[in-house]
């Protein structure tokens, strides 16, 4: 099981834009790459965690990414509602960009405590789906199934469980006794799996 | 594990006993029972660490342990000598009726070996309860039934029984009947303690992982990351001592 | 009836919480010890005795006892070592005085050698001066960070070779690597932006 913070470790190596305060006229090398030139007032791309360490010395501005609008993000909750399936987001990482976005430059991001509100609302919904999705393979027994578009926070939420409940559930299907394996039609039908896997793709 | 197009493999488990397609009948695995039984499993295959923490039945698991000391009644086929305990239950009236007692499932397994002795199946597994359990699993208190309601069970299951097919259908049954509402309750964070305590040791198990990982995001949303924090070991060492503390006044 | 003394031991220990390690119950563990003997004695007085006509289900049954005696034994001492085990990583190689007072010899043997074994491995990851495995375990925000005594602690050396001297509700700004145990242990705690 990875923690929170972990996930969040992963989200600051996106990429988002930030208007400088300050001039810097060469490339800063990384191990993640090159970035700048830095120029007062030019929007350029920098990793998260860049800008979030930029922002906290007051040395830039944030812009916010394109997805984090009121508007766009009510977009995606009612396709999500619509679908029957996950749907593909902008990033991976909504609820830890979010997050940190909004601790640090809040005052960068209009409307912040609406976006929270309806992030928290996306992640209910398709957490809630992930949950029944979970409780239907357990349920029908079925062998594999596959889910795509997950988010890494997403799949952490089911991920400590879900092994366990699977060995429990072995646990109880083997060593069965064979005295009194015999013909009984009112049996539930649907294969148990001889091997079970759950994929879960982002 | 980043990156668009990659499969997470949450997991993969082995089912030992496969059903035919359609007939939905369990049929022996490839292993036969009795060469291993998991009241005695040993997993050497799995590292400790992992195995503390382990939900299968191992060798040092406490669980599996005492849940194979759960008592179950029975009655003796033959006169077994030599044990001083048993010695009480022949001398009181001579074969007037079938004696009877109540004895640990472990050595219940022995006096099996040599057919000495039949059982009746305990109450939370008989018909009755299977009824119970079959018509809705989600009202019982299975921790008040049997604490080790699982592994008991497989347990007793895995003994020479007529109802032992049934016993382990309730069993699997119950326990996907049950697996949404406790991941429902493990989620919902606030004073769950009512419903814990309805849970059985293993259920009880699952529902504590859910429960540490929707903490750990709880704290997450709220407070955000790079806070470091007192040992939770130290924090309850402290707790104590000042409720030992005020005991003492 | 057989092994309850052993059975009794474990439920001592399933009862204590997870995080905390009751005393060591020696006396417990040689009745049973004991039981084990006697029962094996047992056993051979039965073979050497009757050659024909043995009496199987009480040789078996003791038998049982005698293994099920060594399991719960071993889980008894296997558990608190992983809860020792654990304790090595939460709180460092310094025991709270109680709990130190519920091991016995060989189990404080062990723990010294668990943490000399874990040391010596530290040292050998990267090239020069090892890697402290037990900090950052999640992944740091920032090298410095602010903190409050929360008791007068006394002298604290910095890697600077500063010397501190922490007294109580004082605030100070100190390298995330030094705070981080000092915060583990509950003499600082991290003063919330």
């Amino acid at each position: 099981m990875m923690h929170p913070a972990e996930i969040e470790f992963l989200a600051e190596n996106e990429i988002i834009q930030i208007v400088p305060t300050f001039n810097h006229a060469s490339h800063v090398h990384l191990i993640c790459g090159s970035y700048g030139p830095f120029r007062a007032g030019l929007p350029l791309n920098v990793p998260i965690w860049v800008a979030l360490n930029l922002r906290q010395k007051k040395t830039c501005r944030i812009l916010a990414p394109d997805w984090m609008t009121v508007d766009k993000l009510q977009e995606r909750l009612e396709e999500e509602k619509a679908s029957k399936f996950f749907t593909q987001l902008p990033t991976n990482y909504y609820l830890e960009i979010t997050q940190m976005l909004l601790t640090v430059a809040s005052e960068d991001i209009p409307q912040g405590n609406d976006i929270k509100t309806a992030v928290k609302d996306l992640w209910d919904l398709r957490i809630a789906k992930l949950r029944s999705s979970v409780d239907l393979f357990v349920k029908e027994g079925r062998v594999q199934a596959s889910l795509n578009h997950l988010t890494p926070m997403e799949i952490n939420s089911v991920r400590p469980v879900f092994p366990d409940t699977l060995d429990a559930l072995m646990t109880l299907h083997e060593h069965i006794n064979s005295s009194d394996d015999r013909e009984d039609s009112s049996q539930s039908s649907g294969a148990t799996p001889s091997s079970t896997s759950f994929s879960l793709s982002l | 594990m980043v990156g668009p197009g990659l499969v997470v493999q949450i997991n993969e488990s082995l089912f030992q006993g496969k059903r035919k397609y359609n007939r939905g009948r369990l049929r022996l695995g490839d292993r036969k029972p009795e060469e291993r039984s998991d009241e005695n499993e040993e997993n050497s295959d799995e590292d400790e660490i992992n195995m503390y923490r382990n939900i299968k039945p191992h060798y040092f698991s406490i669980d599996a342990i005492m849940a194979a000391q759960e008592k179950i009644q029975c009655s003796f086929i033959k006169k077994v000598e030599h044990v001083d305990f048993l010695d009480s239950i022949y001398s009181d009236k001579d074969e007037e009726s079938d004696p009877k007692i109540e004895l640990p499932l472990w050595m219940v397994k022995v006096f099996l070996v040599g057919k000495s002795i039949q059982f009746d199946m305990p109450k939370a597994y008989n018909e009755i309860y299977r009824g119970v359990l079959t018509a809705d699993a989600n009202v019982v208190d299975l921790f008040k039934l049997c604490k080790h309601f699982y592994l008991f069970g497989k347990f007793l299951s895995q003994l020479e029984h007529r109802e032992a097919y049934e016993v382990r259908r309730t069993l699997i049954q119950t326990f996907i009947d049950r697996f949404k509402q406790t991941m429902d309750w493990a989620q919902n964070i606030d004073d769950n303690q009512p419903c814990f305590n309805r849970l059985d040791c293993l259920e009880r198990l699952i529902f504590n992982d859910a429960r540490v990982a929707q903490q750990h995001l709880n704290i997450y949303l709220t407070e955000g990351s790079g806070q470091m924090e007192i040992a939770a070991m130290i924090l309850n060492y402290r707790k104590r001592k000042i409720h030992e503390s005020r005991v003492l006044e | 009836m057989y092994c309850d003394k052993v059975v009794e031991l474990l439920k001592e220990l399933e009862r204590s919480r997870e995080d905390t390690i009751p005393p060591y119950n020696n006396d417990g563990i040689n009745q049973v010890l004991s039981e084990m003997k006697t029962l094996d004695a047992e056993i051979i007085d039965f073979l050497r005795k009757q050659k024909d006509n043995l009496p199987l289900d009480a040789i078996r049954l003791r038998r049982a006892a005698i293994e099920r005696n060594k399991r719960c034994l071993m889980t008894y001492i296997w558990t608190r070592l992983q809860r020792l085990k654990e304790m090595r990583w939460e709180i460092g190689a310094i025991l709270p005085s109680d709990v130190r007072q519920n091991l016995s010899q060989s189990e404080i043997e062990w723990f010294n050698n668990y943490c000399k074994t874990l040391v010596s491995y530290m040292k050998t990851i990267g090239s020069d001066t090892g890697l402290n495995l037990t900090q950052d375990t999640k992944p740091p925000k920032s090298l410095y960070t602010e903190v409050r005594s929360l008791v007068d602690a006394g002298k604290l050396e910095l890697e600077s070779g500063e010397v501190l001297i922490l007294r109580k509700n004082s605030q100070y700004m100190l390298s995330r690597s030094q705070a981080e145990p000092l915060i583990r242990q509950g003499i600082l705690e991290q003063v919330r932006q």
